[in-house]
């Protein structure tokens, strides 16, 4: 049997790397699409953070957050004195319904619309706007206060695209209908299948004022949308009123 | 008065026969003076769950739904029983009380209400008469030893939550920092006495919120980032340009041997 020439070596070569790129390709397409990665066991990722996001103490599952936020409380007058972060903030008086909220890290300044819930799920707010859940607690009060925005639009990205990748310690303001500003700490991200929602870790009372800010994540599939959600926690860190007084201020240092 | 040395165990026995689904239950235990207690739930399906103490409760558990018998049990010796039903998804607290001899009794808790706050009194503090509760200075409601007031929907916020004589309106039990959160349900237990502080445990009865995650993505992100489409138009190139070119040297092959 004859050699093959150089020209033939060259056109075998080119079809063995025809499966190759195939295989490439289907690896690509498995990783892609942004953390979607493996969902399961997340509402025990859940649990940990709500846990964390209420106390400011605890155990933080390496795989869902780097690093926990332990509180230092400090005041005017009282500074340096450690205090339970179980203390309400806002005495007796509800904070207003929230107006805006911006997450400067992300380059995100929007308006916040409240939605309530519609067949079973909460009613997804406009693509440029974040949604308040207002069957809950207002952000700021003791309890969960959720908000949901789009990770992307049908081009591009969305309001919340930069939500899943949010580092624990990043700021996020939220500005009620009063003008008073309550900024919060992120404390961790964990990802969830979207038709297991842990409602039990999402909606509800805490020990502490908590937001939750939800968006999509994993795998699209078409017709049906993405396959999981997207859970951010934070917690209350600092309250300012509209005349720039900080009644209070609460600091956060690197927990254990 | 009870004599608790060795616990309490709570025994749900359930009767055979009967359909499975699922209901939850927790148990209070607010027998003064009692050791860490069980709630034990017997017969197919059944569990054993954590032991609390005094004051504690239990987180919820499901458990099936059906006719069971629950038992009180100190060590070995049953102490009290009862009969009752467990429906499918409804959620129930049992609390171990004492009134001169101990007693036990079934409550079925309620579902939230979006943006409101839910709240239930229950009289369990065997050595006070019947109390007024007053909620923010508000009267609630005047309970008897033993039984529960129905739930009453307010507005969230912090609270002082207070229980008195009815006639005299001081305050003989006071929680300063109730806190009610929209869209939760909750129940107050007035508890203590036989040498117990009597105190307020506040528990969470439920949360409202929709079952389902939000569907907050168009897809924008997936349409820009498509490998296997690229790597598709990759691989029909390079199998297009490979038959070219071993066509062109089988050509060349058939020339040179002619």
């Amino acid at each position: 049997m004859p050699a093959p020439d150089r020209g033939s070596r060259l056109a075998l070569t080119l079809a063995a790397l025809v499966p190759a790129l195939a295989a490439g390709a289907a690896v690509l397409s498995l990783g892609s699409g942004g953390g979607e990665g493996n969902a399961a066991g997340s509402a025990g990722a859940a649990d940990q953070l709500a846990r964390a996001a209420d106390r400011g103490k605890g155990a933080i599952d390496p795989a869902a957050t780097t690093r926990a936020l332990a509180p230092v409380i400090a005041e005017p007058g009282r500074a340096g004195i450690e205090a339970s972060p179980l203390e309400s903030l806002d005495g007796g008086i509800r904070p207003a319904p929230p107006q805006r909220i911006a997450i400067p890290a992300a380059g995100l300044d929007a308006v916040v619309e409240p939605v309530s819930s519609r067949g079973g799920a909460i009613k997804v707010p406009d693509v440029g706007r974040a949604g308040w859940y207002d069957g809950g607690p207002r952000p700021g009060e003791i309890g969960r206060a959720l908000i949901i925005g789009h990770l992307d639009r049908r081009k591009g990205p969305g309001l919340f695209a930069r939500v899943p990748s949010l580092l624990p310690g990043t700021d996020i303001d939220l500005t009620d209908r009063r003008g008073e500003v309550r900024r919060f700490k992120v404390v961790g991200t964990t990802q969830t299948p979207r038709d297991r929602f842990p409602t039990q870790y999402v909606y509800g009372a805490a020990d502490a004022p908590v937001l939750v800010l939800v968006t999509c994540g994993g795998p699209f599939r078409p017709g049906r949308g993405y396959r999981d959600n997207v859970l951010l926690y934070a917690r209350l860190a600092e309250r300012t009123t509209p005349r720039g007084r900080a009644p209070r201020v609460v600091l956060y240092r690197g927990g254990p | 008065m009870l004599s608790l040395a060795s616990g309490l165990l709570i025994l749900v026995s359930i009767a055979p026969g009967q359909a499975l689904a699922d209901a939850q239950v927790r148990f209070l235990h607010a027998v003064p003076g009692g050791p860490t207690a069980q709630l034990q739930l017997a017969g197919e399906g059944g569990a054993t769950l954590d032991g609390v103490g005094f004051g504690q409760a239990t987180t919820y558990s499901r458990v099936p739904a059906r006719r069971v018998k629950l038992a009180l049990v100190a060590g070995s010796k049953r102490l009290a029983s009862v009969r009752s039903s467990f429906e499918d998804g409804v959620r129930y607290t049992v609390i171990g009380q004492s009134a001169g001899r101990p007693d036990l009794r079934i409550l079925r808790d309620s579902g939230a209400t979006p943006a409101r706050a839910r709240l239930r009194l229950v009289h369990a503090a065997p050595e006070l008469g019947t109390v007024e509760m007053k909620l923010g200075g508000r009267s609630l409601d005047k309970v008897k030893k033993g039984e529960a007031s129905r739930y009453s929907d307010e507005e969230p916020g912090d609270y002082r939550l207070t229980a008195g004589m009815p006639a005299s309106g001081d305050a003989l039990v006071m929680k300063p920092d109730l806190n009610l959160v929209a869209g939760t349900a909750a129940t107050a237990y007035l508890i203590g006495s036989g040498g117990e502080r009597t105190r307020f445990v506040v528990l969470e009865d439920a949360a409202s919120g929709p079952e389902a995650g939000p569907a907050t993505g168009l897809g924008g992100l997936a349409d820009g980032d498509r490998p296997w489409l690229l790597a598709l138009v990759a691989a029909l190139v390079t199998g297009g340009l490979s038959g070219v070119l071993y066509s062109r040297s089988s050509r060349r092959r058939r020339r040179a041997g002619a």
